[in-house]
This record gives structure tokens, sequence and C-alpha cells, in this order.
């Protein structure tokens, strides 16, 4: 192994320690903010969908409720499609990589 | 980081949206893996000896497991994970192969928490590609070093358009 590489990976164990300890290994938890970004970037910024969305799951449109954020990520996987559709299925698999991270 | 070495920054890849609308038309609307696509993994983990296979989709920021072998925990439960964990996003960054012989002398991997968690060592995955997209990835893991060569690479290449055909058969085509 090259003196760098050897450094490299030196640094790299002393960073592991640091992410191990938290248990979701420096995955942050999407909120319903970053729902609503994520639709609104993926659906060209159309703020009619996010109103659709909140109200077939009965919730506020301004909601910061970590609650409501399941049901608007599920009833977005049902109704939308396309690149939409693939942005809220990536916030919901980086969601339940944190639940179950963190609830293991 | 994984996704450090694509040419391209590794959001921009992910992201364009011609990329993103070929994966729209493979992302299941349902739960759970299609009998044909469980059989196709299954088999590409007996063929090349390995303990773990998947199929894998890699979206805006994550890669969801459409299909895999020997895979259970935390990784099972989530269906997926982040893409800056993800070999597989590495390998549609990418657009090629990606062989890793040991996750433990690669400072590219040493400090991925994936690695850190489920303990894998080796790792050979190929991508897949529909409508000219790289959309996703075939691939094999072990948790022992230098489990994969070349010659797995080649035969996961000569697989993946099988995978990707399974995949549209569970769309209806």
């Amino acid at each position: 192994m090259s003196p760098l590489l050897a450094y490299r990976k030196g640094l790299m164990l002393s960073m592991t320690t640091d992410i191990a300890s938290d248990h979701a290994y420096g995955l942050v938890r999407p909120l319903v903010a970053d729902l609503h970004a994520c639709i609104i970037d993926a659906c060209g910024g159309d703020p009619q969908l996010w109103s659709q969305l909140c109200e077939a799951a009965h919730v506020c449109p301004d909601t910061d409720d970590q609650a409501a954020l399941a049901e608007l990520v599920a009833v977005a996987l049902r109704t939308t499609t396309g690149p939409v559709r693939v942005a809220v299925a990536s916030l919901n698999i980086r969601l339940q990589a944190h639940t179950a991270l963190t609830t293991r | 980081m994984v996704l450090g070495s694509c040419s391209d920054t590794p959001v921009d890849a992910l992201t364009r949206p011609e990329r993103l609308e070929a994966v729209a038309r493979l992302l299941p609307r349902t739960a759970g893996t299609p009998a044909a696509l469980q059989q196709f993994i299954d088999h590409v983990a007996g063929v090349l000896g390995a303990p773990c296979a998947g199929v894998s989709l890699i979206l805006a920021n994550a890669g969801v497991l459409t299909a895999t072998h020997g895979v259970g925990g935390w990784l099972a439960d989530a269906g997926g994970m982040p893409a800056e964990w993800a070999p597989c996003a590495t390998v549609v960054c990418r657009d090629a192969p990606l062989l890793v012989a040991d996750t433990h002398d690669d400072p590219a991997h040493i400090a991925n928490p994936l690695v850190m968690i489920t303990g894998v060592r080796s790792y050979a995955g190929v991508p897949l590609h529909l409508v000219g997209q790289a959309v996703g990835s075939l691939c094999v893991l072990s948790g022992l070093p230098g489990a994969f060569t070349e010659a797995h690479l080649d035969v996961l290449v000569a697989l993946a358009p099988r995978a990707v055909e399974l995949m549209r058969d569970a769309m209806g085509g």
C-alpha cells in the first residue's frame, strides 16, 4: 500500500468512528419540506400538484408534521408518474432506510 | 465517498431528465418481487457462487432493490439505500462495470456506511440499460475479499439484458 493510500485509509478510519456513532450513519431523515421541494423541482415548479396531493392525503399544505409525511408519500407514489414519481420513490427509500437503521 | 469518481458530478449524472424518464418506466407500482425476477436473481447468485445478489434501480438520490438474493436486515426492510452509499450508483454514474476486490483496501469505500454496517468486502456490478440510459445495476456481493473477478463481470454483462426484460415484463411490457 502506498504511503498516500495508507494516509487516506487512516483518515477514513478515523472518520468511520464518528459516523458509526450515529445510528443512521449520517443519513438525515427527510422532512415534509424535502418532499415538497423534490416534487416541485421534479414537476417543473407547478404548485398545483402539491396542493392536490395534500388534499388527497387530507393534510394541510403547510404542514411540517412528520406523521403526515408517510401519508403524503403513499398518495404521491399512487398518483404521480414519470420523474415526479421517481423523485418521491427516491425520498421514500431514504426515509425507509433512516427508519430501518434507527429502529434496528 | 462512493460517487466521488464519476466524470459528471454525481447529482448531474443521476438526475438527467432522460435517465429519470427511463427509470420511471421500470419503477414497480406494487410491493414485492415478481416470481420470475426472483428466480432470475437466485439463478445469478447460484451461477456466480455469490452469497448476495441484487437488481437495483438507481433513482434520483437513492437506489431501490427490485430483487435480491441473500439480503436481510435493515437493507431488506428499507428496500434500498441512499445513492451515496450504493456501489450500484457508481456503476450507473460511470455507465460501466465496477469491480471492487476489497472495500477495506479502497479509500473510496472504507468509510461507506454500507460497508461499515453490512461488512461487504467484494462487489461486482454491471449497468442495466433501457432506451440507451443506465437505469440500474445487476450485482453480486460477498463478505469475503477477492470473491469476484473480471470473469464474473463478463457473466453479469451477459445476464444484464434479461434483468431488464423481466422488469419490463413486470411493468406490463
